[in-house]
């Protein structure tokens, strides 16, 4: 039986292919998620209303199995990357949608009625101070919901879909408990790697003086990063 | 769960399944076992027929009467195992309650697991007997290469249970559990395919067809990879499915092909048609009852009379109605098994 280490050169093309497969699977899944429920999260804290529903909802959301979805789709979609696609947006959709309500609901009531005072719209508000101010608390969504999603996707090969961590993942007997081990590696390097990026594309994207204001609770000995 | 009365809605279900269950196994019995069916409309034309090579160590139907009277009485206790899955919770009962009806001391511990774990059961004796598929004992217990005959898979698992395990495996059923290739009724006729070969008759290397399978399918010598090195079917594309779903993709036109079990109800519907294995790359699944020598012994010729009896009975139709029964209308395995022994004649 190959060992865990060499099953890496062993099958480094067939790895490579299903990691590239992982990635684009992963990546399209948050980012639909991200654009179906950043505007529906977004409008919802601004407008203060309905969050009682949204609770609800995301609740219902986060508690249906993965697997039964993809099996129900089935029947509706058939099988393949949409069936999957489905089932890991359903995943990641009350991830961003969650985060994304509640910070912008809960942006400091005298910052937004300051900036009314100051003659700004509705809209001005949301895109002016809303969404800046809710940047730190929006991304923790969407990290959060990569991790979910690249957990996750290996499920597809249970939707018809090869091409991903799953293809040994789901063949212990084909693999081996090395090779199982190896793609859950990759599996668990790339949820931490894009986990990195977001970081960095949130320090990006926070406001300057959000991140100072940040700097100065943790107090003086940080460092603000440029 | 031998032992529980089914309620309302279950009851209701299982004399659907099990008069759906009776006429098949009738029909079979009054045909007498000649296969004289068209190859397109049997359900699994490959599985059917009793192999020549292991007629020898086969129940053939009809030839083991029941024993008269019961003999069991007075003879010691014994105890059944079964494995993980339906099929196996029917034939310990099958068993289980033929014994008992014979006057024998019967108790079953059902659900055990896998095939290691059910021998590692037998061989530290908390039970004495349990049905297994002879090509399991050899690859999965014995960890041996898959024999390349029938009657080579039976004599490999004989010879290691009774140099290993101090058991037996007595005459095995005529029906076996196997992978088998199955497509569209239509699509065969198109194609004019009746062996899995023939699938190289769709596009130079299975070009333009597709087959749906479990993901560990693809990557098994007695699955998809055998199907490439050794039907030459190396530009058939793969879909992978959950255990059961790959009747929907075929029936969605998804794939053209399916990894089916022989055994599966499914295959009852006349939809598909089984391409038979002429080099027998998925192996043979015949089922026997692997058995202490100690309690063959103990129990006496009737004992064993009665089980090969029982397996007598199990032609593959016979199988998948029983099947049908309990996986498609969710009867009892207990009272399908009762149903099914009372219908051919046990008192």
């Amino acid at each position: 039986m190959t060992s865990y280490f060499s099953f890496f050169g062993e099958n480094a093309g067939l790895l490579l292919q299903i990691t590239l497969g992982h990635i684009l699977l992963s990546v399209v899944a948050v980012v639909v998620a991200v654009v179906l429920a950043l505007p529906l999260g977004a409008w919802i804290g601004h407008l203060h209303r309905f969050s009682f529903a949204v609770v609800t909802v995301t609740n219902v959301f986060r508690s249906l199995p993965t697997l039964a979805l993809v099996a129900i789709a089935i029947a509706f979609v058939g099988f393949g990357f949409t069936n999957i696609l489905i089932a890991l947006v359903v995943l990641a959709f009350p991830l961003v949608l969650t985060n994304t309500f509640t910070a912008v609901e809960g942006v400091d009531r005298g910052t937004v009625e300051a900036a009314r005072g100051m003659g700004m719209t509705g809209p001005q508000i949301l895109f002016r101070v809303e969404l800046p101010s809710s940047v730190p608390l929006i991304m923790t969504g969407v990290r959060t919901s990569w991790v979910y999603v690249v957990a996750t996707a290996y499920l597809a090969v249970f939707a018809g879909r090869t091409d991903t961590l799953g293809d040994v993942i789901n063949d212990q007997a084909g693999y081996g408990y090395a090779g199982v081990m190896a793609a859950a590696t990759v599996s668990v390097v790339l949820a931490f790697l894009g986990d990195f990026l977001l970081g960095l594309l949130e320090r990006a994207v926070t406001p300057t003086g959000l991140r100072l204001m940040a700097a100065q609770a943790r107090g003086a000995a940080v460092p603000v990063p440029a | 769960m031998s032992t529980t009365t089914t309620g309302g809605r279950l009851g209701r279900l299982s004399l659907v399944g099990v008069a759906a269950a009776g006429a098949l196994f009738l029909a079979a019995c009054g045909g007498g076992g000649s296969s004289s069916s068209a190859p397109s409309s049997a359900a699994p034309s490959s599985t059917s027929s009793i192999p020549a090579d292991a007629a020898s160590v086969t129940a053939t139907p009809g030839s083991i009467q029941l024993p008269a009277g019961t003999p069991g009485a007075g003879k010691p206790a014994i105890v059944i195992g079964d494995k993980n899955f339906p099929e196996e919770f029917v034939l310990g009962e099958l068993y289980r309650q033929a014994l008992a009806a014979k006057g024998y001391v019967v108790s079953i511990k059902s659900n055990i697991g896998g095939s290691e774990l059910i021998d590692t059961a037998l061989s530290s004796n908390q039970i004495e007997m349990y049905p297994e598929y002879l090509g399991e004992i050899v690859t999965s217990v014995a960890k041996e290469n898959a024999p390349t005959s029938a009657s080579g898979t039976y004599q490999a698992a004989k010879q290691f249970e009774e140099s290993q395990r101090q058991s037996t495996v007595l005459l095995q059923t005529p029906f076996q559990d196997v992978d088998t290739v199955i497509v569209p009724n239509a699509y065969a006729q198109q194609h004019g395919l009746v062996s899995v070969g023939d699938l190289t008759k769709v596009g130079p290397g299975g070009a333009g067809a597709t087959i749906a399978g479990p993901v560990e399918f693809k990557t098994r010598q007695t699955g998809f990879l055998g199907m490439q090195q050794q039907y030459g079917l190396t530009q058939m594309g793969y879909l992978p499915v959950q255990a059961g779903a790959q009747y929907t993709a075929i029936d969605q036109g998804t794939a053209q092909a399916a990894d089916a079990f022989s055994t599966d109800y499914q295959l009852l519907s006349n939809k598909y048609t089984a391409l038979s294995d002429p080099k027998g790359i998925f192996g043979f699944q015949y089922v026997a009852p692997v058995v202490k020598q100690s309690v063959v012994q103990a129990e006496g010729p009737e004992f064993t009379q009665t089980l090969n009896w029982v397996s007598s009975l199990l032609s593959t139709q016979a199988i998948q109605a029983l099947n049908s029964a309990v996986q498609g209308h969710g009867a009892q395995p207990a009272d399908v098994a009762a149903q099914f022994l009372a219908a051919n004649g046990l008192k």
